[in-house]
């Protein structure tokens, strides 16, 4: 079957922060060669490893970023480096690149540079702040971005510091924002027949995921709140409601069915009542008692109130395990799940009737391994996974002999390091 | 106003009917709408979408058209009322279907089937359109009809599992991560169809899940489990590397004042040398145990609060272009006010001003890509609810006034 980018070359010259970008361009058909410097890319070296072997082909970090990618050397910052990148350049659909802001100027490899050799070329920039502004050489790390980005200041008990976002998403959202762009600076691109150049800031990617652009900043622009951090409990100003509850083994999530939000109060009382847990919740007060804008017959629950029912239910759930507990709240209508862990998400009939988990073969351990696979479907060009992450200078001979380069050539390029 | 979207973004001129509702569903064609593409919010005065009721709200007072989260998630479309479920409500849907390109929706597995507007039927309309249907975990296997919202996703994909400091309860992240992440993914994958269809002719149906698109971002965590056999735990603000932390100091530090913080990482000796210097060079620092990255990882919560002792002393902002400007990555924590105000936000465009009917003028937020050729843009607030009903009805799906009649009489269009 075809995929959706099919034939299209794309060149990665990315760092840790837009790895993703090529890989999920890789994963939707097109040929996406990694560039990295003689020595390997810094990503490399980032654990965990398999076997925890600190191996630049075993960093599980690098498996994952940079799957079905090929990969060659090459070092930038020499001269015949950057004529080796524009002759690559010029046979390229998209280029993929996270340096400081003017270092591929300051080589001749920046975009205007790239487009002299090719206008359908689409570049794109992958950064911490963007290539321009007080921010722009600042130095980048993920969790600099949960910081500026605001993410931070919404994840986290009350009493303790700020929290980042497990795995680097503030990295991973910068990434997907750039494949998205390239992808649609392609489409412009069939019918224009120019390329673009496309500037990602991590820190305003890290923006978006406020509950969509700008819902909690207009907390402080409308209602003049200035939302902080406040545990398990999700912070909606005047409103805030419980959203992990204990188990025996684990946790539930769930949203606002402590209170009434659509019909999910409804089926908590009953489901109390099967356990004989229900305490005083059978009085009247408390089945008019709402979360969100209250309804005719309804009142807004008071903190103490919202805070009344999630011990009661609490006080049921902590003694049952998690998955009974879910299964318990579900059956009653209440959209609850488990809090899972790895190990869970391997196991879930769910994700394994759709096929989520792929094998891949590592053919230079004798070995295959289960990955994540597609993070969405499409039917006619569905997404695929033909390759693991490359060794390092895994396909210097394909990629330069294509280009025209002798076996010669090669040789003594890679003899003075340039590949 | 005529309807058609005029930002010359790089989907401009692609045409996009929109029967999302909540938060993910939104948020997939708003991101098109951005990049300039036409899109129309198909709403209901009777059965509105959820998420008018959720706050902030203008004035702190709730309504239809007074949410601050849903004019943020409906930025740049046009609205139209359509109750569909009223007799000739399905044709007028189709009529939709026949004008757009995308189709983009998120009810529950199996009810656009039962409204007879499913993809089989899309396709005989229009075998050209993209129709993009976001589920909670997909439209097919065994719980396909689970509903739900992105805590509950939260906490199934493993994200809040790994959330938390390691002596206390794993929680919840704070924000909708899986609304946003799954809105992201979804014009991702329409621009993916694009493409395709822009070569070929073809169209196609994408079908994305919370699940599978939160599960796929802590993919480096799962596989630490399928190759090593290793469950990760929550580990506060550590960056893990297997059982070790891989890089310390790591964290987030307090600083002076009220909800002051300040990210420092000093990812190797020569970054550790310089915050050492900007230190001023404490006597504790130049103990044996910090000397390496690998001895300050084995002592990371010594270091933690001998750190910490020092941050406190100053002032966060200053701390940060102190620290940067000796070249080690740091950076405030913003809170809401601060990311108002943030100086590079400004530099970039970040926050621009649009007009909303109800609410008046709002700040809203831009994309974080900037294009050269084609750039993104914002030129409307998110419609009233059927702002414009009347514009779509006569001059995009061409009914006569006395049809739009009939409709009103029928139902299928109800009027503010």
């Amino acid at each position: 079957m075809a995929t959706a980018l099919e034939g299209l070359r794309v060149l990665d010259l990315t760092s840790e922060i837009g790895h993703l970008a090529g890989r999920l361009l890789a994963d939707l058909g097109a040929e996406v060669i990694k560039v990295e410097p003689p020595g390997g890319d810094a990503a490399r070296k980032i654990g965990p490893f398999y076997q925890d072997l600190p191996d630049p082909n075993c960093s599980l970090l690098w498996w994952f970023l940079n799957l079905n990618k090929k990969g060659i050397t090459l070092d930038v910052t020499r001269e015949e480096g950057v004529n080796l990148l524009k002759r690559l350049a010029a046979q390229a659909d998209v280029l993929l690149e996270s340096y400081q802001p003017g270092f591929p100027a300051s080589l001749g490899f920046d975009f205007t540079a790239l487009r002299a050799v090719n206008r359908r070329i689409v570049v794109a920039s992958i950064t911490g702040f963007g290539q321009s502004g007080p921010y722009a050489y600042y130095r980048w790390e993920d969790i600099v971005g949960c910081a500026l980005g605001g993410s931070a200041n919404m994840n986290g008990d009350a009493d303790r510091a700020p929290l980042r976002m497990p795995e680097t998403q503030a990295y991973h959202h910068a990434s997907l924002q750039g494949a998205m762009a390239v992808m649609m600076a392609l489409y412009h691109r069939e019918s224009s027949g120019e390329g673009q150049y496309i500037d990602v800031s991590m820190q305003e990617a890290v923006t978006q995921l406020l509950d969509g652009p700008g819902t909690f900043v207009n907390f402080w622009r409308l209602e003049g709140r200035n939302l902080t951090r406040m545990g398990k409990r999700r912070n909606m100003g005047s409103v805030t409601f419980q959203l992990t509850f204990r188990c025996q083994d684990g946790w539930i999530e769930g949203s606002g069915f402590t209170g009434t939000m659509g019909r999910a109060r409804a089926g908590l009382l009953p489901l109390l009542r099967e356990f004989g847990a229900e305490q005083d919740l059978g009085e009247e007060k408390w089945s008019k008692i709402t979360l969100f804008a209250p309804g005719p017959g309804q009142v807004q629950g008071t903190p103490e109130e919202i805070d009344h029912i999630c011990q009661v239910v609490e006080d049921w759930s902590r003694t049952r395990p998690k998955a009974e507990v879910a299964e318990a709240l579900l059956k009653h209508g209440l959209n609850v799940f488990p809090v899972d862990d790895s190990r869970d998400s391997l196991a879930n009939p769910q994700l394994n009737a759709r096929g989520f988990f792929v094998d891949v073969e590592h053919p230079e351990l004798g070995r295959s391994f289960k990955y994540p696979g597609a993070p969405f479907h499409l039917s006619e060009t569905p997404l695929q996974f033909k390759r693991r992450a490359p060794l390092l200078g895994e396909h210097n001979a394909e990629v330069y002999g294509d280009l025209g380069l002798t076996a010669q050539e090669q040789a003594t390029l890679q003899t003075v390091r340039v590949i | 106003m005529a309807i058609v979207n005029p930002v010359h973004g790089p989907l401009h001129g692609v045409k996009v009917v929109d029967f999302g509702r909540i938060l993910a569903g939104p948020l997939a064609p708003m991101e098109l709408a951005m990049f300039g593409a036409t899109v129309i919010k198909v709403d209901s005065i009777k059965r509105p979408d959820g998420w008018h009721n959720v706050k902030p709200w203008f004035e702190d007072k709730p309504g239809l058209n007074r949410s601050g989260g849903f004019a943020v998630a409906n930025m740049n479309k046009f609205g139209i009322v359509l109750n569909w479920d009223r007799p000739g409500g399905v044709d007028v849907a189709k009529r939709l279907i026949a004008w757009a390109d995308v189709v983009s929706e998120n009810f529950r597995p199996g009810v656009m089937e039962k409204v007879g507007l499913d993809y089989e039927v899309v396709r005989k309309v229009n075998p050209k359109t993209i129709m993009l249907s976001i589920s909670m975990v997909g439209q097919t296997g065994p719980h396909r009809r689970a509903g739900g919202a992105a805590p509950q996703m939260h906490g199934l994909s493993g994200l809040t599992h790994l959330n938390g400091w390691p002596d206390r309860e794993s929680i919840d992240p704070g924000i909708a991560f899986a609304d946003a992440n799954t809105g992201l993914f979804g014009a991702m994958a329409v621009s993916a169809a694009l493409v395709h269809r822009a070569r070929t002719g073809q169209g196609q149906h994408i079908d994305l899940s919370f699940y599978e698109s939160s599960t796929f971002m802590l993919s480096r965590n799962l596989l630490d489990w399928t190759v090593n056999g290793r469950v990760g735990q929550r580990n506060g603000n550590a960056l893990m590397a297997g059982p070790q932390p891989a890089v310390a100091p790591h964290g987030i530090y307090p600083c002076k004042g009220e909800n002051g913080w300040c990210a420092i990482v000093a990812a190797s000796d020569p970054e550790w040398a310089r915050l050492r210097q900007v230190m001023g060079d404490p006597a504790w620092a130049g103990q044996p145990e910090f000397a390496t990255n690998v001895a300050r990882c084995q002592h990371a919560a010594d270091l933690d609060a001998k750190l910490a002792t020092w941050t406190v002393l100053q002032e966060a902002r200053p701390l940060m272009e102190r620290l940067q400007a000796a070249g080690v990555a740091a950076g405030v924590v913003n809170d809401l006010r601060a990311l108002n105000e943030d100086p590079q936000l400004h530099h970039r465009g970040h926050f621009t001003k649009v007009r909303h009917g109800v609410i008046g003028e709002m700040v809203v937020e831009m994309p974080s890509v900037r294009l050269s050729a084609t750039p993104p843009g914002i030129f409307k607030a998110a419609p009233c609810i059927g702002e414009d009903t009347e514009a779509i009805y006569r001059d995009v799906l061409g009914y006569s006034d006395e049809q739009i009649a009939a409709l009103v009489e029928s139902g299928v269009i109800e009027f503010a």
